[in-house]
């Protein structure tokens, strides 16, 4: 059970070392080879960026990619590659507006939240130009945004350009390691075709049915340009499937070892860019702490989440007490006991909505590891994870700073490095300061911006949405679960995760509501709407903010080293960091996991049988 | 500005020839030059160009019992709707579903007091029968304490407005039956015309009153001109009485005995998978007493061959499994298609019984 995270966590952690200074060079410029990639970086350069600047080009860049985005989904049936098969006759035809809408603002903001389906409303256009554009594009932003601070914080006279920085990115980094990535899935059976879906004649007759005339109705087999998302997917931190069922789908990750690395992968940047922090710092053990205190918090994470889905079985499925339930204004109600099922879990944990080929304790480790770093892609179905299982995926989103996403999650992690020092400085009573540069009344201002409208984009709306018929006709789940669901989905858009618990009815479809497969949800429109909005908010506010605040570090003398100053490269600091992170965290959500997952876990289980 | 717009411009063209043209080119190249057969979906062929019988990856739906089943699916085995069932531990329907598959199937084991001597061993449905019928309104207890399993008996073989049997047989009953309608117009003063599966309680209620201890089945009755038609009579044993009062039968304490009896069944055979496409089952899933001992005695030619053809089988199943990563993870698993395909080859089915 545990050989399989220890074994994607170590060795993701060695791999970091050399890929993180490897990125610290490629940032700096050092070294670069000459060539075309060479010549289309210096028709980008406009210059070294103010912190304004920089701000202004990524923000201008990510509205030309947003209306590049609305544009190309909106014209999907008219644009080339939209394959036909018997499910579908005349391809794919347009998403409804708000679904649009949402799923622009999604890949663009790296969230990657699906209100549609991949192998149902996509053309292999769409997949091909929209979703893989978007893969590369969103996985940079963030990366820039951090290089940009660490610029500030070393105290440069510019924070670099924006569009070299991105273009180096994708053209060094991302783009030879998606390639590599696609040829090893490739040899594993990820398919990698322009041909429309698959009909087979499945081995016993019409088992898929009989059709009109009588004849047995084939097996209809999705397939595509699957190898070439896959690896973006992964290593850009994005998570958007190709398939409904993301990982979990044999396509997407045909066995164990493509498990192993589709994990390597999510991680290894958010890893790497620790590494880079300290390596463009020059001060390797400020990154160090950092690096501990949240390799702690990740292992904390995986623990908890293979041990209560691992090695517990499915609750549904073991004897229960009787209880009587008493609630105000409603009659006492008795439930009596249930038998425990024959069903021998032994070895296998809870296997609703896993796959077997990746191993018992796969489903429960991708699931913390994709929630705590922000990638959202998933090999299990979380909404079936046991109740307290549950916990750790939400908590990795809601802290959204052990490792992250690209950049931002170690961006958010100074946010509570900054905060952290502040407390602590007031605390022993000495001036605040980082890296020599005081923390004064401005910086905290704007690490505040930064931290609390995470919690106000997650629990605002959850709060609304769990009040109205929005929430309460579209959850999947009864009881607690249900509100679960809710409490998911917008930790989800606001962290920029982009997994759900999916069983919650959010997905419209075709505008065309008679080409649909399924009813289209009745609330499809709300859920599009208020989580493409968090998204956008969630993505762009602590990207700008803690810039801002690393150009205001900037800007400041540097105050000389004494014994009176408070050092940050300490393990005494580290558990300074942890604490802040655990309590600010706890303060901030225990109250919604109370309500959410806790009270699933008590029961009853069933509930309202 | 007019500096910045014109970055981001050539950035996006860069960004979308790079990414969405030169990059999957280059890896639609190395597919179809390496990996030509993964590439296309990993589709088995036929025999003598027969088309495609299935893809290795993807789970193939068996229900005849000459073959290994696969795990259930929450997608139908629906290949272009891949999905779980997304049901928590606290849903109900997913105990009732668990419940529904196992009823039915479910044995003692062997030797167990509760299966009890001799060649023709006891079986828990003979046990569920027995405690049905000995109080004369449990159909209508389960009606009204269960939320998914009554409704869902109502709504059988539902397709757009039409319902089925069952759900014809309730408005008929309801029809000759006036207690039904105004019991349920007592509980819902305000509502329209009452759908079957609005009755299913008071219909049960009224059916356990007039047929005590018996159980609306369906039945096949020969007509007089030969032909055969299916409809619902009282009867004493059903597959629907073991799908649906297992549950109950099982957490009643006076068969507490006997549920420690049952042969247990593998988890994997009653979860759905992630994806509903997964094409493995696990070893001890396909050698236990609900796989492999259906498929032999429907393999096997005759009775006399009955063990060693057993033992065929197994050895087949055995020589078909592996375990993940190198056998570092989990336990041995089979791929069903794959396992299926090499079983008709050695046991053809035209000499299935």
């Amino acid at each position: 059970m545990w050989l399989l995270p220890v074994s994607i966590v170590g060795l993701t952690v060695l791999l970091s070392v050399p890929v993180g200074r490897l990125l610290a060079r490629i940032m700096d410029g050092d070294r670069l080879p000459a060539g075309p990639f060479a010549w289309i970086e210096r028709r980008l350069d406009t210059g070294p960026q103010s912190w304004k600047q920089y701000a202004a080009g990524l923000i201008l860049f990510n509205a030309v990619i947003f209306v590049f985005g609305y544009l190309v989904l909106a014209a999907q049936p008219a644009a080339p590659l939209n394959q036909t098969d018997s499910v579908f006759p005349d391809g794919k035809g347009m998403l409804s507006p708000t679904t649009i809408f949402n799923t622009a603002a999604s890949f663009l903001t790296n969230t990657n939240l699906q209100h549609y389906s991949g192998e149902q409303h996509l053309s292999y256009f769409t997949q091909l130009v929209f979703i893989v554009a978007n893969m590369f594009v969103a996985a940079g932003v963030g990366f820039c945004a951090l290089t940009a601070v660490v610029r500030g914080l070393r105290g440069d006279s510019h924070m670099g350009n924006f569009y070299v920085d991105m273009w180096r990115l994708t053209a060094y980094v991302f783009v030879p390691a998606s390639l590599v990535m696609g040829v090893a899935l490739m040899a594993a059976g990820t398919p990698m075709t322009l041909e429309p879906s698959a009909e087979i004649q499945t081995v016993q007759a019409g088992v898929m049915g009989v059709g009109t005339n009588g004849t047995p109705k084939p097996q209809v087999i999705a397939r595509g340009p699957v190898a070439a998302i896959e690896p973006i997917k992964q290593l850009g931190t994005n998570g958007g499937g190709f398939f409904g069922a993301n990982s979990a789908h044999p396509y997407e990750n045909p066995n164990a070892w493509t498990n192993v690395l589709e994990c390597v992968g999510l991680l290894i940047f958010p890893f790497a860019l620790v590494v880079m922090f300290g390596v463009m710092l020059k001060q390797p053990r400020q990154s160090a702490v950092i690096y501990a205190v949240m390799l702690t918090l990740l292992s904390a994470m995986i623990g908890w989440t293979v041990y209560q889905d691992s090695f517990v079985p499915n609750p549904a499925f073991e004897s229960q007490a009787d209880r009587t339930i008493v609630a105000g204004g409603a009659p006492e109600k008795t439930i009596p006991a249930l038998g425990k099922l024959p069903i021998d879990s032994k070895g296998l944990g809870n296997t609703e909505g896993k796959e077997l080929r990746f191993g018992p304790s796969a489903g429960p480790t991708f699931a913390a590891l994709t929630t705590a770093i922000s990638c959202g892609a998933v090999n299990c179905m979380h909404d079936s994870l046991n109740p307290l299982a549950g916990i750790g995926p939400l908590i990795g989103m809601q802290l959204n700073c052990v490792f992250g996403g690209k950049g931002v999650g170690l961006v958010n992690m100074l946010v509570y490095l900054i905060i952290g020092v502040f407390l602590a400085g007031l605390m022993v009573g000495r001036t605040p300061e980082y890296l020599g540069k005081k923390i004064e009344a401005r910086e905290m201002k704007l690490a505040m911006l930064a931290l609390l409208v995470h919690p106000i984009m997650v629990l605002g709306p959850t709060g609304l949405f769990a009040a109205m018929s929005w929430g309460r006709e579209a959850t999947n789940n009864p009881g607690a679960h249900g509100f679960s669901e809710i409490l998911y989905e917008f930790s989800s858009a606001s962290a920029n995760n982009g997994s759900g618990f999916e069983g919650l009815a959010d997905t419209f479809g075709f505008n065309d509501a008679s080409r649909n497969l399924s009813t289209p949800a009745t609330h499809a429109a709300a859920w599009d709407l208020s989580t493409g909005m968090v998204m956008l908010v969630s993505r762009f506010v602590p990207i700008i903010a803690p810039l801002a605040l690393a150009a205001s570090l900037a800007r400041k003398r540097r105050t000389p080293f004494t014994t009176g100053t408070m050092r940050t490269d300490t393990p005494t600091f580290g558990f300074v960091l942890l604490g802040t992170v655990l309590l600010l965290g706890a303060l901030l959500f225990l109250p919604a996991l109370a309500l959410g997952p806790i009270a699933d876990h008590l029961g009853p289980i069933p509930f309202g049988r | 500005m007019k500096n910045n717009i014109r970055a981001s411009l050539i950035l996006l063209l860069a960004t979308v020839v790079l990414c969405c043209g030169l990059y999957p080119l280059a890896l639609f190249g190395v597919g179809r030059l390496l990996f030509p057969s993964a590439a296309a979906g990993s589709l088995i062929e036929g025999k003598g160009g027969a088309g495609s019988q299935g893809s290795r990856l993807i789970a193939q739906p068996f229900t005849a019992p000459e073959y290994f089943w696969p795990r259930p699916s929450a997608a139908s085995y629906n290949a272009t709707a891949s999905g779980g069932s997304n049901w928590g531990a606290n849903n109900p329907k997913l105990r009732d579903r668990v419940c529904q598959q196992i009823g039915p199937i479910l044995v003692y084991k062997q030797g167990s007091r509760s299966a009890g001597a001799g060649p023709k061993p006891r079986t828990p449905q003979q046990d569920i029968d027995a405690w049905f019928a000995a109080v004369p309104d449990r159909a209508a207890a389960w009606a009204s304490a269960s939320s998914t399993g009554p409704v869902n008996w109502a709504r059988t073989d539902l397709s757009g407005e039409a319902y089925g049997l069952q759900g014809e047989y309730i408005r008929q009953w309801a029809n000759e039956h006036p207690e039904v309608l105004e019991a349920w117009k007592k509980s819902n003063p305000n509502a329209d015309a009452p759908k079957p599966e609005d009755l299913v309680t008071p219909f049960f209620a009224s059916f356990a009153r007039v047929h005590p201890g018996r159980w609306p089945g369906v039945v096949e009755v020969a007509q007089t001109d030969g032909t055969k038609v299916k409809r619902i009579e009282p009867v004493a044993s059903d597959p629907a009485v073991h799908a649906n009062f297992f549950d109950l039968w099982v957490s009643d304490p006076a068969n507490r005995d006997k549920a420690a009896d049952l042969e247990p069944v593998i988890a994997d055979m009653v979860t759905t998978s992630g994806s509903g496409l997964d094409p493995h089952i696990t070893l001890r899933n396909a050698l236990s007493v609900y796989q492999l001992d259906r498929v032999a005695a429907k393999r096997a030619p005759s009775d006399s061959e009955a063990d060693s053809t057993r033992a065929e089988i197994e050895k087949l199943v055995r020589a078909h499994a592996f375990t993940p990563l190198a056998g570092l993870v989990g336990e041995p698993l089979v791929n069903v298609l794959e396992l299926n395909l090499a079983l008709d080859e050695r046991f053809p089915t035209s000499a299935v019984r």
